[in-house]
């Protein structure tokens, strides 16, 4: 019984062959109490492990890259009004480069830099989630702006993607490997300007998808993608009213 | 070997084990108070939070906003059974 609920490093220390009750010397009682304290208090800690891992932040961005007011003012919105509805979401700065994931809580659990459509731009091209890639007009490789509710779904390709607007087959994936392109490079130099690489999709790296993107979007959640070109007003109008009546009563 | 002896050798392992198991919890302490040093992830939480506060306490219209029914869980739902796509690199 002693040996059952600790972890396999002690259980080694008792192989199944000896006989354990019968050990009955005084000495062995307080220490094996002792031990089964610690091994406890080991449980409880890797328990508070992995209820905190996904709170567990993770900041991948240049060290001195500063973060846009457009950037906090809507994450502000979204956790005022939950406008996200308890569900995870992320603000995406394509001029930055700049992906931020928050919980459902409304708590920062990681920045990172992401790579984006190579056209600059916030229009989605109709019929776009049709072509093959190579199909797709340079002009049309935007990554668009606004608000996007997505998820996990299949993809033809590419087995079960977070999509992020499944109208326009963009998702958001860890970077892929694309001779000649370096995108790798692209996403680790701190300079946003080289990072518009992609057909439209955004890309970041594979530990902050692993550690970050998966385990916060598992089961869905909202985008907010800020525009290259586009007004505030015209992506997110119920943003930007708010924001004016916040100005007015500073 | 007599009785005493294994007695003695085994409460050694024992002793080794606990050095072992708090050497272990120690480092899980280590890694959680480590995780939450990251101060600009925190200067972004500080801020965010004190936007949510002004956009709460001075306009009605997040109010208003958040009255939309966004059927988010159907929405996500909807992708896990859309038909399958490519996306786009």
């Amino acid at each position: 019984m002693l040996a059952t609920g600790l972890p396999v490093v002690v259980q080694s220390l008792f192989p199944r062959s000896r006989p354990i009750r019968t050990c009955t010397h005084p000495a062995i009682r307080p220490v094996a109490l002792a031990l089964a304290l610690a091994a406890a208090s080991l449980g409880a800690a890797s328990a508070q492990e992995v209820a905190a891992q996904p709170v567990a932040a993770v900041d991948q961005l240049p060290p001195d890259q500063d973060v846009s007011a457009t950037v906090i003012e809507l994450a502000g919105w979204v956790v005022a009004t939950q406008d996200s509805q308890g569900y995870p979401f992320a603000v995406i700065d394509k001029a930055a480069a700049q992906v931020f994931v928050f919980g459902g809580d409304g708590r920062p659990r990681g920045a990172a830099p992401g790579l984006f459509g190579s056209a600059i731009g916030d229009h989605t091209a109709p019929g776009i989630a049709g072509l093959a890639l190579r199909e797709i007009p340079g002009r049309d490789r935007t990554t668009p702006a606004g608000r996007f509710v997505g998820g996990y779904g299949p993809s033809i390709d590419a087995g079960r993607v977070l999509w992020v607007d499944y109208e326009s087959a963009v998702s958001i994936h860890p970077t892929a490997d694309v001779p000649g392109e370096r995108r790798a490079e692209r996403l680790a130099s701190p300079s946003p300007d080289d990072n518009r690489v992609t057909h439209g999709c955004i890309n970041v790296s594979p530990e902050f998808y692993e550690r970050v993107i998966q385990p916060t979007f598992e089961r869905g959640g909202v985008f907010y993608i800020l525009p290259d070109e586009a007004s505030i007003e015209d992506t997110f109008p119920d943003f930007a009213q708010s924001r004016k009546t916040t100005q007015r009563g500073d | 070997m007599n009785l005493t002896k294994q007695h003695q050798a085994a409460a050694r392992r024992l002793v080794v084990a606990i050095v072992v198991a708090m050497g272990l919890a120690s480092c899980a302490s280590y890694r959680d108070e480590f995780a939450t040093i990251n101060s600009r992830l925190d200067q972004l939480d500080s801020r965010v939070q004190g936007a949510a506060q002004s956009a709460e306490s001075a306009n009605q219209s997040a109010q208003q906003a958040n009255q939309r029914l966004d059927q988010i869980e159907s929405r996500v739902q909807q992708l896990e059974a859309a038909p399958r796509r490519a996306p786009r690199g």
